[in-house]
């Protein structure tokens, strides 16, 4: 399957007024793990990118898409 | 007081600058060692340099202290990647070295196999922990 994972981790995080330290803390990561999920540079595991969707309270696929 | 997130990059940033002193140190002792061949206090040094290089390219401290919440955020999963893509590419830069080697070898016939195996080992540890440093300090930009 072709195809890349995008997401809007950075907007939803902003909108929820978090920096990407605090989001990390919720999720129980590293803070240079949110952002390179955050800039497309890692894809995150199940687990990592529903615990990411719950802490912002989106579902997983309001928060990650495949971009053609 | 500073979060475990906090002390986490902290930490992880003083790792990657670390393992780049560590590659640049292992480097510079393998060329006294090639100058200096049969010296044992030197080869001792470069046998023990690249152990410890070995070891710490592995989340042995997590081994050890699994209930520590700032080791298990030096192990998630962004950096086990950084660990898997670093070792992959210190595995090719391995390779590599050998195939040079052993071309080389074949129009110097003085290249003894204590040269192949150091250089070689050497290029494999130090590319890995080259490239580990550079993912972890690029990602915590």
């Amino acid at each position: 399957m072709n195809g890349r994972l995008a997401n809007r981790i950075k907007t939803e995080r902003e909108r929820a007024e978090l920096t990407q330290a605090a989001l990390a803390e919720l999720v129980g990561v590293s803070r240079k793990t949110i952002n390179t999920v955050e800039n497309g540079v890692f894809t995150p595991s199940a687990t990592l990118a529903i615990k990411l969707a719950h802490a912002l309270g989106l579902s997983v696929e309001q928060l990650f898409w495949i971009e053609e | 007081m500073m979060t475990a997130v906090e002390v986490a990059e902290r930490k992880a940033r003083l790792r990657a600058l670390g393992f780049l002193f560590l590659a640049a140190l292992t480097c510079a002792v393998v060329i006294v060692v090639r100058n200096n061949p049969g010296n044992d206090f030197t080869q001792g040094l470069w046998f023990g340099l690249l152990l410890g290089c070995a070891i710490n390219l592995l989340p042995f401290k997590r081994w050890l202290r699994p209930n520590s919440a700032v080791l298990r955020l030096l192990d998630d999963e962004g950096t086990r990647e950084n660990r898997r893509l670093s070792c992959t590419i210190g595995f090719w830069a391995a390779v590599i070295a050998a195939l040079v080697l052993s071309l080389a070898a074949r129009l110097n016939p003085q290249i003894g196999g204590e040269e192949v195996g150091q250089l070689v080992t050497t290029a494999g540890i130090v590319s890995a922990m080259i490239a580990f440093a550079v993912l972890e300090l690029r990602a915590a930009r």
